[in-house]
This record gives structure tokens, C-alpha cells and sequence, in this order.
């Protein structure tokens, strides 16, 4: 062998031993690749993210996969970005720009620190971020681990945000208490409540400044010196009297009285101390004391005036009642209870509408609006009203005039007062007014046109004859109708009560005499027969002559009216101890038997006398019947249909001569 | 034509309750030349208005037995009471209704008795009966 063939040798053997080495090294290498990625891996699957940083550019050279998802750009974009700043909101640039620059200057620098980027949803997404240099000083690179703390920020920025609130309220509660500090301790300090403070002696320790005034002696003047030295008039205080008990520490004493050294009223509270000193307030209560007095005096006088207006409420003969701005009774006088129906507890406090409904013209229930007192509290003006009634508790009705007006106090409207009057009577006479006019009206109709056309006839004729028939027919219309008015004057005079008694002394016999006297023309022309039969004791009586009259008028000018020819009239009068008795009989056409219930009735006429007789008012056996009544007396009758009538009166003798003026019923 | 009928040719029937009344009126138609009759209540009237035939009737309404109401209307039912000219003689107030209940029964006048002089009553019936 050869030379080269052993260099060939040792070639082989180095490039052996090379080979080995690159194998050993490559091995190395490649294990040290494998455990690089294996820890790549590993840290790629990490929750936390992950990413390395060329600090030089601040450019991402790696990015694990929850950095992705934390940022939300996928890894291809991430490593795009030309830097981190890409993503960087404004409010953040500073800081990292900041880090730069001092990093670049190799300053210190913390190594985490947090910050915000803008996700790929455009949402800001917080970061904590801690780093650390990696690599060769000339191959720097920075590994950084991020936490997204979004969420935490928010907490915290709700902490924060709470935390500020509290502090504001803290503040605001501090202010108030300092306020609230503030204000008593000016009023302690300007307290009107003497302060004296005495030992047990009663040698005085302590006064304030109120009660320098109060005693109009200074400080100076009064320490040391003896309370009831300095004042002998407390002495009659009840201070000076308990003064023991308050020293033995019992227990403090608390009252009013008049105290003579200053001339006022103080209130007193008086304490033990533990030390043995008695502290004393005292209060000027003059002024209140004086209010007091006055008060009392008001109520007094304003007691006294309701009472007065109470009284005279009560009285009142109207009805008054007063409701509260809803329409509850608050206040009703006798008047009202009674012509209502109601019990006071029963009406008080409870609805007006209810327990006092109103009923108008119509018959239809007044609500709401219409009712007086309603449109009187609306309107604030009295409202008057006179066509209603009231339906009382019992169901009946009570025609009212009602006045309603507000109650008005300090400008407000509080509740409304009705005053009603009962108009029965009012409406009873207006009613009989109307039925008077419309019945006299209609019955002097015929003897007005008899009137009026036999007035006519006597102006144009000449003849003698002639006129004096139209004169007689005239005398007679003219008698007619003064009749006619007689009657309605005393049926309604009756009616309503007025028709007064006036009595006199007079002969009956004679009375009866002159009736059938006047009736004597009529008895003539029908031929009949007329018989007298007076009592022979029937001298004289005392009592209303005309009223007496009208009942023997009315009873004979009826026989006399309603008998035929040759029939007969009878009147019989007479006396005895008790009564004076009347009986009138005729022989006319009677009176049908279905109408006797009738007969008394205002305005009746039974159907035979109506055909028979036109003349007649159907008010002469009403009145007959009303004076008699009057005088306690009774009247009566027999009668058949073509069998004639009788008709009697009695009348107590003690009533006759009663004076009795009515005034209204 | 006016004044072409004489008044004793014509014959008038009153029926009126009141007295009074009916004598004044008759007596005025008698002066005046008339033919007249009379009646105190509706059934008279009746009996008159078909018994004597007139001319003319003055009716009162408010009478009794029969008032002039139903004596109306039963004369217009009948053939001879058809045609008869009626003057009505009233009280207005409470005939009020019934004048006007008698206007569909033909009624040619309506005289409120206590507004009417005698002489316009006459006057009226003159026209009526064209008699001068």
C-alpha cells in the first residue's frame, strides 16, 4: 500500500468520524427542533394567548391559535399587520408609542402592562400583556403572553362606577350632616332657654346669655351669689319648694308658672347633676301663655257664636242642610230631619242624593249637575229653585222652594248649605187661584153676554116696555153673577182657610124670613108652597150672621131650584139645649141615589140637576158643608129620584159664638 | 148676489139653553123680519131642525140632555140635515176642542158669544142667507 492509499484511509476515517459528528450534531439539532415544536404545539394549544414580537417593528412573527381567536383575525392577517399598532384604538397609541421610545432608549420598562386593541368585530377587546425578551441581544424578540380581561374591565369599570356613585352619596350625606351640625349647633348657640346653673345652696355657678337677659343682671353680677337671696320673690316658686327633693337627686322637676322677679311665664325644667349642682332652663313663655289666653277668649266667643247660629238653625222654621264638597251631610237642622223623614246620625255623613232626592216637574229624579247644591258649588253663585219637591223618607212628596249657595272659605269652595221651603200651602193657593179664575171665568160667561147684548138691545131701542124687560133681564144677569162670585169667593176663602167668624146678635126667624123673601119671585112664578116651622124658643143667638145666611140660602134656593111647579118647600128650624137644627125639604126631582156620595163635592152637580137647571155653580152644597164643619156641626140628607130631598144641619150651640178670625190656615 | 133674498122667506132656528139668551136672539131675528123657531137643548133641535127645515141654525154647544156636539153630528148624518148652514155659538176657552171637532162636521161661523155684538151677529146671518 501506498501513501495514498492510507491518506485515503484517513479520509475515509475523518469523513467516518464528520459524518458522525453532522449525524450527532443533526441528531441534536433535530431533537432540539422537535422539542422546539413540540413546545410550539404545546403552547399553541394554550388557552392563554400567545405571540412573539419583532420589538423592532412591534411585528407579530408568531401567533398561537386562542391569540387568534382573542383578536379574532386569523393568523395569516395577524402576521400581516405591518405592526400591533394596526389594531391599536387611539386612547391606547400613546402608551405603546410611549413603551417604544423607551425601550428604544433602553430604559427600563415594566414588563406587563395593559392595553386595548380593536378586534376584527370592531369591538374593543382588553389586553393584559406580560413579555419577556427572547433570543441573541442582536436577534431580540419578545415573547408576550395576553389575557384578554375584557370582561374583567367591564367589572371593574362597574366597580368603578360604583365605587364613584357611593363616594358621591357619601359626600353628599357628609355635607347634609355638616349642614345638619351646623344648623344646631347654631341653635345651641343662640338657645332662648335660660341657663343657671346653682349649687346646692343656691349660690348661683353658671348663667348664659339668655338668662342674663331674663334676670337683667350680668354674669359677673350673679356667680357666686345666692339665687334666692338675689330674687326673694322665687321663693314662692314651686323651684324654691322642691328644691330639696330636686337635691336629694330624686328627680327633676318640669312646670309652668308665673315668676314675679321677671314678670313673665317661664316654663321650668330643673335636673340634679352628679356633681350636686342643679342645672335649671328656664323658657320665656309669655307670649305663648298670652296666644293661649287669646285662643281661649276666641273659642270662647266663636263657641258662643255657633251656638247662637246652632240655636238659630235649629229654630228656623225652614229646612237647612249643608254638604262637604262630595256631596256628604254635614249638617242638618230639626227643620230638615223632620219634613224629610231622616234621624240627624242618619243623614250625617251620608249621601244628599240618596237621603234627600229632589223630583222635578215632570216627576223625573234631579242627579247629578242639576241638583242646586252641586251647580251652587260649580257656579260659586246662589242658585234658586222652585218647581221641585223633596221625596221624603216615607215616600211622599214635599213641594220646596230650595236656595243653594256655596260655602266659600279662604277663597276655596268647601261644601254648599240648602235652605227649602215647604210651599204645600203656596202651591194649594195657587192652585185654588187657578181653579178659581178658570171657574169663574167659565160661569160668568153666560150672564156676561146676557150682560153685554141686553146693554145693546136698551141702547138702541125707545119703547118703554121693551126697556124695562131688558132692564129686569139685566138685574137678573147682574144678581147672577154677583151669586156666582160670592160662592167662588167663599168656597176658596173656605178652602184655604181664611173665611173668618164674625159673630153678632141677630134673630134667626128673621134671617130665614129674608132669605126666602129674596127667593120669593122664583117661588112665585113656579106656584109653589112654602111652610115655616120655627121653634118657638128660637129668640136670639150670637154668632156669624152671614155665614149663618149663606147656609140657609144655599139649602132653600136648592129646594126652591130643583121642585116643578106647585111643588113644596119646608123649613124647619129649632133649638135646644145643645144645638140648633135646620131640616129643608122639598118635593122636587131628588137626587139619584148613585151620585149621593157626591153631593158635597166642590163643583158637583148631579146629572138631573145639570139637565134639568142649567144655572147652578155645584158649589152652594160644598160650602153648606165646609161652614158647617167649621162650626164642629154636621150635615146631611134623605133623597131618592122624583121623590124630593131633605136635608138637615146641626150645628153646637158653644161653637157658634166663636170669634175666629183664621189668618192663612 | 147681495139683497136677493127676503128675510120673511127665511126661517132661522136657534138652539140655546139660557133664557136669556135664546129670547134676545129671537126677538132680534123677529124685528129684523125673520121666520124663526127655537129649542132649548139638542134633542129638541133635532126634532126642530127636521120638523121646521130652516135655513140656518144657531147652535149652542154646552146644553144638557144632548149637547150641540152630538146634535151636530147626528143632523149631518141625516139626508135632510146635510146641507143646513150651522153657526156656532161658543164660549171659546172650553169649546176650544170641540169647535174644532165641529169644523169637520161643516160648521160655517163661529161666534164667541160674549165677543159678539148682536148687531154683527145679524149682520153675518144676512150675508149668509144673502137676504139685504
Amino acid at each position: 500500500m501506498t501513501k495514498y492509499d492510507d491518506q485515503n484511509k484517513n479520509h475515509e476515517r475523518e469523513k467516518e468520524e464528520l459524518r458522525g459528528e453532522v449525524a450527532g450534531q443533526t441528531k441534536e439539532l433535530k431533537e432540539q427542533v422537535d422539542f422546539s415544536n413540540t413546545l410550539l404545539d404545546a403552547l399553541s394549544d394554550l388557552d392563554q394567548g400567545m405571540g412573539i414580537v419583532d420589538p423592532t417593528a412591534d411585528k407579530f412573527v408568531y401567533v398561537n391559535k386562542a391569540l387568534t381567536k382573542i383578536l379574532g383575525y386569523s393568523r395569516e392577517e395577524i402576521l400581516k399587520f405591518d405592526s400591533i399598532l394596526d389594531i391599536t384604538p387611539s386612547e391606547e397609541m400613546d402608551h405603546l408609542k410611549e413603551r417604544q421610545r423607551r425601550r428604544a432608549k433602553g430604559e427600563q420598562i415594566s414588563n406587563k402592562y395593559d392595553t386595548a386593541v380593536v378586534g376584527k368585530d370592531g369591538k374593543k377587546v382588553y389586553l393584559e400583556v406580560s413579555v419577556k425578551p427572547i433570543g441573541d441581544p442582536d436577534n431580540l424578540k419578545l415573547i408576550g403572553l395576553i389575557r384578554d380581561i375584557s370582561e374583567e374591565k367591564d367589572v371593574q369599570g362597574q366597580l368603578t362606577d360604583a365605587q364613584k356613585k357611593l363616594e358621591e352619596m357619601v359626600a353628599a350625606r357628609t355635607e347634609e350632616l355638616n349642614d345638619a351640625v351646623l344648623e344646631i349647633k347654631e341653635v345651641l348657640n343662640n338657645i332662648t332657654d335660660a341657663y343657671i346653673r346653682l349649687n346646692k345652696k343656691g349660690a348661683v355657678v353658671d348663667v348664659n346669655r339668655q338668662a342674663e337677659k331674663l334676670l337683667k343682671k350680668k354674669k359677673g353680677e350673679l356667680c357666686s351669689k345666692n339665687f334666692w337671696s338675689e330674687f326673694p320673690q322665687i321663693k314662692e316658686s314651686q323651684l324654691y319648694k322642691s328644691w330639696n327633693d330636686i337635691c336629694g337627686g330624686n328627680k327633676g322637676v318640669d312646670y309652668e308658672e308665673f315668676w314675679k322677679p321677671i314678670n313673665r311665664w317661664v316654663e321650668v325644667h330643673a335636673y340634679p347633676m352628679e356633681d350636686s349642682d342643679v342645672t335649671i332652663y328656664l323658657r320665656d313663655i309669655q307670649a305663648k301663655k298670652m296666644a293661649e289666653e287669646e285662643v281661649q277668649a276666641r273659642l270662647r266667643d266663636s263657641e258662643a257664636e255657633r251656638a247662637k247660629d246652632e240655636a238659630l238653625l235649629t229654630s228656623i222654621g225652614e229646612a237647612v242642610v249643608a254638604v262637604n264638597r262630595n256631596g256628604k251631610i254635614i249638617f242638618s237642622n230639626g227643620a230638615a230631619q223632620r219634613w224629610f223623614g231622616w234621624g240627624a246620625k242618619e243623614l250625617h255623613n251620608n249621601n244628599v242624593d240618596e237621603l234627600i232626592p229632589l223630583i222635578d216637574e215632570r216627576g223625573k229624579v234631579v242627579t247629578g249637575k242639576r241638583r242646586p247644591m252641586k251647580k251652587a258649588m260649580e257656579q260659586r253663585m246662589r242658585v234658586s229653585e222652585v218647581g221641585f219637591s223633596v221625596r221624603q223618607k216615607h215616600g211622599s212628596s214635599l213641594p220646596v222652594s230650595l236656595t243653594a249657595a256655596p260655602i266659600i272659605n279662604k277663597g276655596e269652595v268647601i261644601g254648599a248649605v240648602s235652605v227649602y221651603r215647604d210651599i204645600r200651602k203656596e202651591r194649594e193657593i195657587d192652585r185654588a187661584k187657578s181653579e178659581f179664575v178658570a171657574l169663574a171665568s167659565h160661569q160668568l160667561r153666560t150672564p156676561l153676554t146676557i150682560t153685554s147684548w141686553y146693554t145693546e138691545k136698551l141702547a138702541s131701542v125707545t119703547d118703554d116696555k121693551a126697556r124695562k124687560k131688558y132692564i129686569k133681564e139685566l138685574q137678573t144677569a147682574n144678581v147672577r153673577m154677583i151669586n156666582l162670585v160670592d160662592a167662588l169667593l167663599n168656597a176658596s176663602r173656605l178652602e184655604l182657610g181664611t173665611l173668618g167668624t164674625d159673630p153678632e146678635r141677630f134673630s134667626i126667624a128673621d134671617l130665614a124670613d129674608r132669605v126666602l123673601d129674596d127667593l120669593k119671585p122664583i117661588i112665585n112664578k113656579k106656584r109653589l108652597r112654602l111652610r115655616r116651622e120655627y121653634d118657638k124658643e128660637l129668640k136670639e143667638i150670637t154668632t156669624d150672621k152671614k155665614l149663618f145666611g149663606i147656609i140657609l140660602e144655599n139649602l132653600l134656593s136648592n129646594a126652591v131650584k130643583y121642585t116643578d111647579e106647585l111643588g113644596e118647600v119646608r123649613l124647619k128650624i129649632e133649638k135646644n139645649e145643645s144645638s140648633i137644627n135646620i131640616a129643608v125639604r122639598d118635593t122636587g126631582f131628588g137626587i139619584p141615589i148613585a151620585q149621593h156620595k157626591k153631593i158635597f163635592q166642590k163643583m158637583f152637580r148631579a146629572d138631573n140637576a145639570r139637565e134639568r137647571e142649567s144655572d147652578g155653580t155645584g158649589l152652594g152644597l160644598y160650602i153648606v158643608h165646609s161652614i158647617v164643619k167649621q162650626y164642629g156641626g154636621r150635615v146631611w140628607f134623605e133623597s131618592e129620584e122624583g121623590k124630593g130631598s131633605e136635608f138637615f144641619v146641626t150645628i153646637p150651640l158653644k161653637e157658634m159664638g166663636k170669634n175666629n178670625v183664621k189668618d192663612g190656615g | 148676489m147681495l139683497g136677493k133674498a127676503k128675510a120673511k122667506d127665511k126661517k132661522i132656528l136657534v138652539v140655546e139653553d139660557e133664557d136669556a139668551l135664546r129670547q134676545i136672539l129671537l126677538e132680534e131675528f123677529r124685528d129684523e123680519g125673520f121666520q124663526t123657531c127655537e129649542a132649548r137643548n139638542g134633542a129638541e133641535g133635532l126634532e126642530m131642525a127636521q120638523k121646521e127645515s130652516p135655513d140656518l141654525i144657531l147652535l149652542d154647544i154646552v146644553m144638557p140632555k144632548m149637547d150641540g156636539m152630538k146634535m151636530l153630528k147626528n143632523m149631518r148624518e141625516k139626508r135632510w140635515g146635510k146641507g143646513i148652514p150651522v153657526m156656532l155659538l161658543t164660549n171659546l176657552d172650553n169649546d176650544a176642542g170641540k169647535t174644532l171637532e165641529a169644523a169637520q162636521y161643516g160648521v160655517y161661523e163661529f161666534l164667541v158669544k160674549s165677543r159678539w155684538k148682536l148687531k154683527e151677529v145679524m149682520k153675518r146671518i144676512k150675508e149668509k142667507l144673502s137676504v139685504a
